[in-house]
């Protein structure tokens, strides 16, 4: 009979006598503890320094005899938890110096004073956001949307939006950051625009701008923005983009299905004068739903 | 002989003599490899420790012995999850895909099921595979006897020749 104790480690120490490998080969034992043994006999663990682990040993074993064996924190342990520490406290701060949000409705434009008496005028549809507390070592502003800047001087100002940044010292100047549109005006001093993607950077000096990617020169008989002073301009923009800052200005629904591009300018005030503004050079008629809340432009 | 190994010349040699295969039978009883090179050094220190009373040749079975003591006081037992590295033959490169990869799944079909083996059983099946321990060396290591190693062996292939059943393989 077989010694049915230990076969299997016999067939691994090679031990078995020949009527138990006939055995074990006909009822097909034989290939399946050869693939288990082949297999386990490939593995194998992370390799081990062993003079390292000795010095270490020898170093411990003397520390142990002098020091009278002092419950041990590694340095490690002490680096970690100093670090820790130090970044929970550095956590707090940022926590703490929570961000100031400022935001315009549609038909709505907001004037905000910055910590330092810069101001910001958000046109409609606008948000900013900074951080008060560090505002003194990192003027930075964050905008969806448009305003105009007028900066005190003093250290490096930025404006960062999702479409580019500008980068200013004391000056005017107004940003726009909507969909495809990122436009830079500038009214005073000198600032620096950075377009998301783009490599080299744009100085704009006083009465320059970059609309999307074109430098143009502004009037010198413009001190502010437009829209500052309730009238949107626009050049060679397209109707859409038009109607989005219509709808913005009066909260409404403005829509078309024309492709047109438009060069002038609507007004604030006046709703039904601000349509005709737009209609009228395009040749298009303009109508009105009946709670007035949205309007349609058609051929 | 009864010489000690309280020079750092013979505690050495022990040392390098024992010190991997420690690591490993500690690392096939925890599944934890810093656990066991920890352990190990502890193993180690002890040994040092009682050097005067432990003579060369006893210095094997002390050191596992010590390591399945200090194993026994960590914490209670978790499921022990093995993973190995595979040093795989340079002609095995050349094998299809397919075959590679059924290599790879029956890897680790065996290593999930070599975890699950009872420890005295993975112990001894894993220091005889691994390690290339004969039967008699085990024994010595874990003061039983190797007849009583034969048998976990015996059962360790038994339970580990179930994965056939379960798959295709």
């Amino acid at each position: 009979m077989l010694n049915e104790e230990t076969l299997y480690a016999r067939f691994v120490s090679g031990e078995l006598t020949d009527q138990e490998i006939a055995i074990l080969k006909e009822n097909g034992d034989w290939e399946k503890l050869s693939k288990i043994v082949v297999v386990a006999g490939t593995f194998d663990l992370p390799a081990l320094d062993k003079r390292k682990k000795f010095e270490a040993l020898i170093h411990n074993k003397n520390k142990s005899t002098t020091e009278n064996r002092r419950p041990k924190i590694r340095p490690i342990y002490w680096f970690g938890m100093v670090a820790c520490f130090l970044l929970l406290v550095s956590i707090w701060f940022l926590l703490s110096d929570s961000s100031t949000n400022i935001s315009s409705e549609y038909a709505d434009s907001i004037r905000h004073n910055l910590p330092d008496n810069s101001q910001v005028v958000l046109n409609a549809g606008s948000a900013i956001k900074y951080l008060e507390k560090s505002w003194d070592s990192m003027r930075r502003v964050y905008l969806q949307g448009e305003a105009f800047f007028i900066v005190t001087p003093g250290e490096e100002f930025t404006v960062e939006t999702d479409q580019g940044s500008v980068r200013v010292l004391g000056t005017k100047f107004n940003v726009k950051a909507r969909g495809d549109i990122f436009e830079v005006e500038c009214y005073e001093g000198k600032v620096e625009v950075k377009v998301k993607g783009k490599v080299d950077d744009t100085i704009l000096n006083a009465f320059e701008a970059v609309y999307n990617d074109n430098n143009i020169s502004l009037s010198s008989n413009d001190q502010d923005p437009k829209w500052i002073n309730g009238r949107s301009e626009f050049k060679n923009y397209a109707l859409k983009d038009v109607l989005d800052e219509l709808e913005r200005q009066y909260d409404i629904k403005a829509s078309s299905d024309v492709i047109e591009e438009f060069s002038g300018s609507f007004i604030h005030s006046d709703l039904n004068m601000a349509v005709e503004q737009i209609a009228k050079p395009l040749g298009l008629k303009a109508s009105f739903s009946n709670d007035s809340r949205e309007v349609r432009f058609t051929k | 002989m009864s010489e000690n190994i309280c020079d750092q010349v013979s505690f050495e040699k022990v040392y390098f003599k024992h010190v991997e295969h420690l690591r490993n039978f500690l690392y096939y009883k925890s599944g934890n490899l810093q656990m066991a090179e920890d352990l190990t050094q502890d193993a180690f220190a002890k040994l040092w420790e009682r050097c005067a009373s432990v003579v060369s040749m006893r210095a094997k079975s002390f050191l596992f012995t010590i390591a399945n003591n200090l194993f026994l006081n960590q914490v209670k037992h978790k499921k022990v999850v093995l993973k190995f590295q595979q040093h795989r033959h340079k002609e095995k490169d050349y094998q299809d895909p397919q075959f590679l990869m059924e290599e790879d799944e029956f890897k680790s079909k065996l290593e999930k099921a070599i975890s699950n083996l009872p420890e005295s059983q993975r112990e001894v099946f894993l220091m005889n595979r691994i390690d290339g321990l004969k039967y008699r060396e085990i024994a010595e290591s874990l003061g039983i006897s190797v007849k009583a190693v034969e048998k976990r062996m015996h059962k360790a292939l038994k339970e580990l020749k179930e994965i056939f059943g379960k798959s295709k393989f």
